[in-house]
C-alpha cells in the first residue's frame, strides 16, 4: 500500500489508471478488430475478408456511394455553413449573439428524434423519401457541426490583420479572398472532418430516411455484425478506420484548442 | 441592406432546421397515434408521460439513460482530471503517445467504438450488460474531460502544487484544496460534455447492451422506429427536453450578456 | 457545499456498484427472446400468475424481441447470451441443432402441470423431424412448434386489383412505382424470388420448390439478385416491422410480408376502414415454421420448458 502511495506521489504517474483503462477499452478492442479482420471463416489468418470486399460488386458500390454522399453532404454544409458563420461572426451584420446558440441547440436533441421528425416533416409535406431526403437529413443533422468550428475560428481571428490589409489599400473582395478565407481554413478543415466522418459511419439516418432502400457503408457493417459475420464486419470496419484516419490526418494541422471545452 | 440579406439568410436556415422539431412540439398536443394527423387539441400525452403510463419500457429507458450518463460522467471526470494532471507532468515523448491514444476515441466513429468493445467482450467471453455499457461510455467521454482540463492546467501556475507540499500538505490534500479549485471550470465543462455525449449516444450502446434488456432512450427509439409508429409519448418527452434546453441556453446567454454589460 | 456534492457523487457510484452486482435471483427469471409483435404482451402477466399457481414459485419474465432469425442466432451463437427460450424458424432450428446449440426440453413438469406437448400438430412435428441431425434424434425433444405460415403479398384492395398480384411479376408493374415494401429478411425474399425466377422449370417439372429453397447455388443467387435489381423502381423500401403502419396510412400499396403479420394487419386496419388482403402468388413461396427451443446457454431451463409447453395448451391463446 505504501508503495502505491509513493508511486502516486510522482504526478506523472497519475495518468496510469487512465492509461490502463484505455489499454483495455480502447487499444485492445481496436487491435481485436484488426485481428478478426484477418481471420477467415475457419479461423486461419488470411486476407479472405479483404478479397471478399474487393470482389463484391455490391459492397464496393455501397462504399463508393457512401463516400460520394459524404462528400456531397460536406460540400453542401460548407456552401450553406460558411456564409452563415461569416454573417454571425461579423459584427457589421448585427446578428444577435444568441444566434450561434440557436444553431447549436438542435445538436442537443437526440439524433434519432431529429431524423424521425424529418421523416414526419417529409410525410407531412407529401414529399417522397429517398435519396433527396437522405441528403437533406444528413445536411440537417450535421450542418451545426460545420458552422460551429468556422464560427469559432472567425471569432478568434485577429481583426487587426483585416484592418492592416484595408490600410494597405485592399478592397473588400481582396480582403476576403486573401486574408479572411485563408485564416478561416483551419475552421473549415475542422468542420469537414466533423461532418465527413460521421456521415460515412451513420447508419440510423439512412435507414430511417430511405426506409432501408439506400444502404450506406455503416449499415453494411452493422448488418454483417448483427448477422454473425464478425470477421467480414471487422474487415469492413478496418477499411472505414483507414479512410477516416486518412481524412483526419489531412485536417490535423490545427491545434487541439479548436475542439472542445468552450461549448457553453 | 446587407444586414437584411444576411439576417434573412440566417433566419431562413434556422427555420428549416427547426421545422421538424416544431412538428414534434405541435403534434405533442394531440392524441393521434400517427405523427402528422391532428385529432384535436389535448394534453393527454403529457399526462400520460408523467403518470408513467407510457409503458414500463420507456420509463426504464429514461431512467437508464440518466443513470448511465451520470455514472459515466462522474467517473470520467475524476479519471480524466487525474489523468490530465498526470499527462501534463509527463516528459515530451510519453506525453505525445498518451495524447495520441487519448484522441483515438474522439476520432473513431461511434459504430467502430461500439463494435470494437463488442468484440472485446465476445473475445473474453464476458456477457454484456450495464457494466459493458458504462465502461464503453467512460471510454469515449474521458478523452473530452482530459481535453477540457488541459487548458486550465496550462494556464495555472505550475508551482502552487509544490508550494503546498512544501508547506506540509499531503498530496491528496494539495489535490483537493489547491489543484481542484483551479481546474474546477474545466472539470465542469468536461462533466457536462460527458453527460451530453452519453445521453446522445446511440451506436455504442446498441452494440454493448447485449441481452440484459437494458435500453437507453436512443436504443429504445431505434427499436420503436423500426416497428413503425413512434410511441406517442415520445413527442411530449422530446418537446420538454427541447424547451428546457432552449430556456437554459437563453438564460445562460442572458446572464452572460448582463455580465458583459455590467463590466462595461 | 463541496463536501455534500462529493458525498452525493460517492453515493451515486456506490449505487452503481451495488446495482451492477445485485441481480434478481436467476432461477426466478425467465428470459424470452421472440419475434417482435408475435405474442400478446398481456399473456406474459397471465403466464407469470399461472406459473406461480402451478409450481408455487414466483417468476419474472424478461421479454426481448428480434427482427430476423440471423440477428437472433448471432446473439446466441456468438454473444452466448443466456436466453432461456427462443422462437426461431425451422431452418435456423436445423442450424442450431447441427451446431449443438440446443438442449432437450425437460418434459418433467412436476405433479401439477399436464404435458400438453401432444397438442402440437402432427404435421408440424413431422416437418421438424425432417431436420433431425442424428439418427434416433427426436426433434420434438428440442423444439415445440408454435406457428407456421407463408410469405406473400399484403395488398390494399382499394388501390390494387386482385389480378395484379396473382404473380410475383407485380414487382415490375410500373403502376406500383415506389409503392411496394419488401420484408428485409434474407431467407424469405430469396425463397420467393428463386421460385419466381425458375417458374418455367417448376412448371416443366424439372425442379421442385423445396429443392430450390434448400439448395443455394451461385447461379440462383445471381438470378435472384438480377430479379431484385429490376424491381428497384417499384420498391419503396425494406422493412421488418414498420410495413404494417405504412400500409395503414396507405402510403404503401403492397407489402411483401409473412402471413401471420398480414392477418394481424388486415384485422387492425379493418377497424380503421382500410381494406387489405393477403395472397400467395402462383409461382410459389416458402413455408416457415417457428418453434420454441431452449439454447444450451439458458440459465433457467426448467421454467423455459414449462413456458414453452404452455404455448401448446388448448386454452392459452398464444397466437396474436
Amino acid at each position: 500500500m505504501k508503495k502505491i502511495l509513493k508511486f502516486m506521489g510522482k504526478r506523472s504517474n497519475w495518468a496510469l489508471p487512465y492509461i490502463i483503462f484505455m489499454a483495455i477499452f480502447v487499444v485492445a478492442p481496436l487491435l481485436l478488430v484488426g485481428y478478426y479482420s484477418f481471420l477467415d471463416n475457419e479461423g486461419a489468418l488470411s486476407l479472405y475478408n479483404f478479397e471478399k470486399f474487393c470482389t463484391s460488386y455490391d459492397t464496393i458500390n455501397t462504399f463508393i456511394y457512401s463516400i460520394g454522399i459524404a462528400m456531397m453532404t460536406t460540400l453542401i454544409c460548407i456552401l450553406i455553413g460558411y456564409p452563415a458563420a461569416y454573417f454571425m461572426a461579423n459584427s457589421e451584420y448585427g446578428t444577435p449573439k444568441v444566434m450561434a446558440m440557436l444553431f447549436i441547440l438542435p445538436m442537443w436533441i437526440n439524433i434519432l428524434l431529429r431524423t424521425l421528425s424529418t421523416v414526419a416533416l417529409f410525410d407531412f409535406m407529401k414529399l417522397p423519401l429517398g435519396e433527396g431526403a437522405l441528403i437533406f437529413g444528413m445536411v440537417y443533422n450535421f450542418l451545426p457541426f460545420m458552422i460551429y468550428p468556422i464560427y469559432n475560428t472567425m471569432q478568434k481571428m485577429d481583426k487587426s490583420l483585416i484592418e492592416a490589409a484595408q490600410d494597405l489599400g485592399a478592397n473588400r473582395r481582396r480582403v476576403f479572398r486573401d486574408v479572411i478565407m485563408p485564416l478561416s481554413m483551419p475552421g473549415v478543415y475542422s468542420g469537414v472532418v466533423m461532418v465527413f466522418m460521421p456521415t460515412i459511419s451513420t447508419f440510423a439516418v439512412s435507414e430511417l430516411l430511405t426506409m432501408n432502400k439506400i444502404k450506406l457503408f455503416g449499415t453494411t457493417i452493422q448488418e454483417n455484425i448483427n448477422a454473425g459475420m464478425l470477421n467480414y464486419g471487422a474487415a469492413l470496419s478496418l477499411i472505414m478506420l483507414i479512410i477516416i484516419g486518412l481524412t483526419s490526418f489531412f485536417g490535423s494541422d490545427d491545434d487541439e484548442s479548436n475542439e472542445t471545452g468552450g461549448l457553453l | 441592406m446587407k444586414k437584411f440579406f444576411a439576417q434573412a439568410y440566417l433566419w431562413l436556415i434556422l427555420a428549416v432546421l427547426y421545422a421538424p422539431i416544431l412538428i414534434i412540439v405541435v403534434f405533442s398536443f394531440t392524441e393521434a397515434k400517427v405523427l402528422g394527423t391532428w385529432s384535436g387539441f389535448s394534453t393527454k400525452l403529457y399526462t400520460s408521460l408523467f403518470a408513467g403510463n407510457a409503458g414500463q419500457a420507456l420509463n426504464d429507458a429514461i431512467f437508464n439513460t440518466l443513470f448511465i450518463a451520470l455514472v459515466a460522467a462522474v467517473i470520467s471526470t475524476i479519471l480524466g482530471t487525474i489523468a490530465a494532471i498526470g499527462i501534463y507532468n509527463m516528459r515530451q515523448k510519453e506525453r505525445r503517445v498518451v495524447n495520441f491514444v487519448n484522441s483515438i476515441p474522439m476520432i473513431n466513429p461511434d459504430i467502430i467504438t461500439g463494435i470494437s468493445i463488442f468484440l472485446l467482450f465476445v473475445f473474453l467471453g464476458l456477457s454484456r450488460g450495464m457494466m459493458s455499457i458504462i465502461c464503453a461510455h467512460i471510454a469515449f467521454c474521458t478523452p473530452y474531460v482530459v481535453l477540457s482540463v488541459m487548458p486550465r492546467l496550462m494556464k495555472m501556475n505550475p508551482n502552487i502544487y509544490e508550494a503546498a507540499l512544501d508547506l506540509g500538505a499531503t498530496p491528496f490534500y494539495a489535490l483537493r484544496k489547491v489543484l481542484m479549485p483551479e481546474l474546477w471550470p474545466g472539470m465542469i465543462s468536461g462533466f457536462i460534455l460527458s453527460i451530453t455525449l452519453s445521453i446522445d449516444d446511440f451506436a455504442v450502446t446498441l452494440f454493448t447492451k447485449g441481452s440484459s434488456g437494458i435500453d437507453t432512450l436512443s436504443t429504445f427509439i431505434y427499436a420503436d422506429a423500426r416497428k413503425g409508429g413512434l410511441t406517442p409519448e415520445l413527442r411530449p418527452l422530446s418537446s420538454i427536453i427541447f424547451i428546457s434546453i432552449l430556456t437554459l441556453l437563453l438564460i445562460i446567454n442572458y446572464r452572460a450578456n448582463k455580465k458583459v454589460n455590467n463590466n462595461k | 457545499m463541496k463536501h455534500r456534492i462529493s458525498a452525493f457523487f460517492i453515493a451515486l457510484v456506490a449505487t452503481f456498484v451495488m446495482t451492477a452486482t445485485a441481480q434478481n435471483d436467476r432461477s426466478n427469471v425467465l428470459k424470452v427472446y421472440n419475434w417482435a409483435d408475435y405474442l400478446d404482451l398481456e399473456l406474459i402477466g397471465e403466464f407469470e400468475q399461472w406459473y406461480e399457481e402451478q409450481t408455487g414459485e414466483p417468476i419474472k419474465v424478461m421479454y426481448e424481441t428480434f427482427d430476423i432469425n440471423e440477428n437472433m442466432l448471432t446473439e446466441i451463437e456468438i454473444g452466448q447470451e443466456d436466453y432461456d427460450v427462443v422462437c426461431p424458424s425451422e431452418y435456423i432450428i436445423e442450424r442450431m441443432l447441427r451446431k449443438n446449440l440446443l438442449q432437450p426440453i425437460n418434459k418433467d413438469f412436476g405433479p401439477n402441470t399436464p404435458n400438453w406437448l401432444g397438442n402440437v400438430s402432427p404435421f408440424v412435428v413431422d416437418k421438424f423431424q425432417q431436420m433431425a441431425t442424428q439418427p434416433g434424434m427426436q426433434v420434438s425433444d428440442y423444439a415445440i412448434g408454435f406457428m407456421w405460415g407463408t410469405t406473400g403479398f399484403l395488398y390494399n384492395t382499394r388501390l390494387v386489383k386482385p389480378e395484379e398480384v396473382e404473380s410475383w411479376s407485380a414487382l415490375y408493374n410500373e403502376r406500383f412505382q415506389e409503392r411496394i415494401l419488401m420484408k428485409d429478411a434474407f431467407r424469405d425474399i430469396y425463397s420467393v424470388m428463386v421460385c419466381y425466377a425458375n417458374y418455367q422449370d417448376i412448371l416443366d417439372g424439372k425442379v421442385s420448390r423445396d429443392s430450390l429453397v434448400a439448395n443455394i447455388t451461385d447461379q440462383n443467387i445471381y438470378k435472384v439478385e438480377d430479379a431484385l435489381f429490376r424491381a428497384k423502381k417499384q420498391i419503396a423500401g425494406w422493412e421488418v416491422d414498420f410495413g404494417k403502419e405504412r400500409m395503414t396510412q396507405e402510403k404503401a400499396w403492397i407489402n411483401v410480408t409473412w402471413s401471420g403479420d398480414a392477418m394481424w394487419a388486415i384485422e387492425e386496419t379493418a377497424e380503421l376502414g382500410v381494406e387489405l388482403d393477403y395472397v400467395v402468388p402462383k409461382e410459389g413461396s416458402n413455408c416457415w415454421f417457428d418453434g420454441w427451443v431452449i439454447p444450451v446457454y439458458a440459465k433457467n431451463p426448467k421454467a423455459a420448458a414449462t413456458g414453452s409447453t404452455s404455448c401448446a395448451t388448448p386454452r392459452t391463446p398464444c397466437a396474436i
